[in-house]
Formats: structure tokens, sequence, C-alpha cells
């Protein structure tokens, strides 16, 4: 079993935004287990605005088309990438990630939401954004993902005035 | 063993609003362990107002009525909806749940309680909530609900403004 972080970089927010999606399309050969999805609200540039930020952890029953394809052991630190825990098992080709995916990705259940704080002056706009997979717990069962299955992030149809969002995603990838 | 969040959208607070009810109904055949109850409260609506907004979890009884039924793997983000972490395991029939049901969902045992701030403005509004069940302790044991018995959040008497929902983690074995 080889361990990976998605690394996404921060998105300007916007009503029904999708921030990125994962996918684990048929023919892999793989499962991949998520292990969590931890919303990092930046609070780098000087934003206004009060309204908070609605974003809600879906599943996907298609793979994202259009935006930035994620790359492996990227470099950027503005772009979408894989990186191993293990650097020397790379991830299985056919596991996938967008930057702000602009079709597919196509919504599965919803898993879970939470509100964020997106003004850099706020304290609660760090730190407090919680683990929309098992909530800090280790015992609730990580989201497992077999063939042709996926996950995403969007907001809500409220446009927050202003703000700049990304994630640390952890998964682990199996043989099927 | 099969893990599943109930995904619970927003609702207008309300004085003793029942937000939602869990219930796993006699001849369900199954166990439900509720791992985690967590509030969230929406900051993407300016609203106006002084006070808090306390919440209680506590037991049920018997089954929630009226309201609206929680689904199988919805794809709402303004409905109430069960969905599987492992996404080839389905829910039992008996197992059911409800956004704001009308009637049903008996009070039995409260179990805790916590109070919310919920004006966009306010810092207080994003800060992290607890965990109605553990508390965010791993050692504890979830709330087992056996045939017949369930959960609820309901607001107290006090009226407020503003916008809640809950993330609930339970599985079914």
């Amino acid at each position: 079993m080889a361990y990976y972080n998605l690394f996404v970089p921060l998105q300007a927010v916007a009503a029904n935004v999708v921030y990125f999606d994962l996918f684990n399309a048929s023919g892999s050969g793989a499962i991949v287990e998520v292990k969590s999805v931890i919303p990092v609200v930046s609070g780098a540039t000087a934003v206004t605005g009060v309204l908070g930020v609605d974003i809600f952890l879906t599943k996907t029953t298609a793979v994202g088309t259009g935006g930035t394809a994620a790359t492996q052991e990227g470099t950027g630190l503005t772009t979408c990438t894989f990186s191993g825990h293990d650097n020397q098992q790379p991830l299985p080709a056919l596991i996938t990630a967008r930057l702000t995916p602009t079709g597919g990705a196509t919504a599965g259940g919803v898993l879970s939401w939470c509100s964020l704080s997106a003004e850099e002056t706020a304290s609660t706009t760090y730190g407090n954004a919680p683990d929309m997979v098992c909530f800090d717990y280790d015992d609730c069962g990580f989201i497992t993902l077999s063939a042709n299955k996926g996950i995403r992030v969007v907001q809500g149809a409220t446009a927050a005035l202003v703000g700049n969002i990304g994630f640390n995603v952890m998964f682990n990838v199996s043989a099927k | 063993m099969a893990h599943y969040n109930l995904f619970v959208p927003l609702q207008a607070v309300g004085a003793s609003l029942v937000y939602f009810d869990l219930f796993n109904a006699s001849g369900s055949g199954v166990i439900v362990n509720v791992k985690s109850v967590i509030p969230v409260v929406s900051g993407a609506v300016g609203v106006t107002g002084a006070v808090a907004v306390d919440l209680f979890l506590t037991k049920t009884s018997t089954v929630g009525t009226t309201g609206t039924a929680a689904v199988n793997e919805g794809t709402s983000l303004t409905a109430c909806t069960f969905t599987g972490h492992d996404t080839d395991s389905f829910r039992p029939g008996g197992v059911t749940a409800r956004l704001t049901p009308g009637g049903g969902a008996t009070a039995a045992g409260v179990l805790s309680w916590v109070s919310v701030f919920t004006e966009e403005t306010s810092a207080a509004t994003y800060s992290k909530v607890r965990d109605l069940v553990r508390q965010g302790y791993n050692s504890i044991p979830p709330v087992s609900l056996a045939g017949g018995q369930g959960i609820r959040v309901v607001q107290g008497s006090v009226a407020s403004v503003g916008n809640i929902g809950f993330n609930v983690l339970l599985d079914i074995g």
C-alpha cells in the first residue's frame, strides 16, 4: 500500500465552483482510500468580505474534464500535484485529479460540509477547518473509491464576496 | 460493518426546532453506532441577531414523522442524505432519518449540548464546534442504537437567527 498527498493550491472562491476532483478510473487496477480532505484558507492576500464560504465534499460518478490536471511530484506552489509519501511507488496513471474542473466530475452522494471564514484579519480564518472525511477520528471508515468513482469539493450556491481556499488531501492506493 | 455519513443540510434556526432525527426501527436486524454529530453553522447568508443558539443531542424512542426523509446517495446540497464511505454498501431499510420532523421523534435521554453563534460577521461563528457524541475523544464509545431507538438534535426554547446543519458519522453492523 502506498500513501500520497494530493496538494491542491489556493483558488479564489466562487459560487458553485468545483475546487478539485480526484478520480479512480476503470482499469486502474487499484483501490483508492481517501483518508482526509482538509481545507486551507489562505490569509496571505487581503480580501474584503463578511460572508462565510460553504463547501461540500461529495462523491463523483465521472472523471472531471477541463481545468488543470494534477502532475506527479510537481514543484509549483500554485499547481495541483500528487506527491508520494514513499517516492519509490509511482501513482497508477488512471488515478487522476484536476484543479477547477469545468466539466465532468458528476455529482454523487453528498458526504459532508463546512462553513469557513475567509477574511484575513479574522482569527477564525486560521486553524478551524475540519477534516471533511472523518473529522479527526480514526475509526469512522475512510472513503473507498473503487473503479470509476471519485470525490470533489464544491462550493455552495452562495457567492462569498472574496477569499482563497486550497486543500490537503491524503489517500492511499492498493491493488484491487 | 459499513460506514456512512448522514449529511444534514442547513436549516433556519427556530425555537424548539427538531433539526433532524435518525432512527433504527425494531426489526431492522442491525445496530447503528453513531460516532459523531457535529454542528455546522453556515456564514454564507447574512443574518442579524444578538443571541446564540443552544442545541441539544437527545435520544428518541419513536421514529420521526413528516419532515423530509433522507435519501440514499443524494446529490443535492440542500437535502438530507445517507452516503456510504464504502460505495458498494447500502443502508438497511429500517434505518431512516428525516430533516425537520414535524412529529414523532419522541424525546428520550438528553446526551449533550452546545451553544453556537450564528452571526456571519462574528469570528465566533466559524469556531470549531465540538462533536456532540464523543467530544473529540477516540476512546469514548459511540452512541449505540438498538432496534426501536434513535437520536435527534433539538434547539432550546429560545429563538434566534441563522442557519445550521450537521455532519453525522455512523456505522451499521
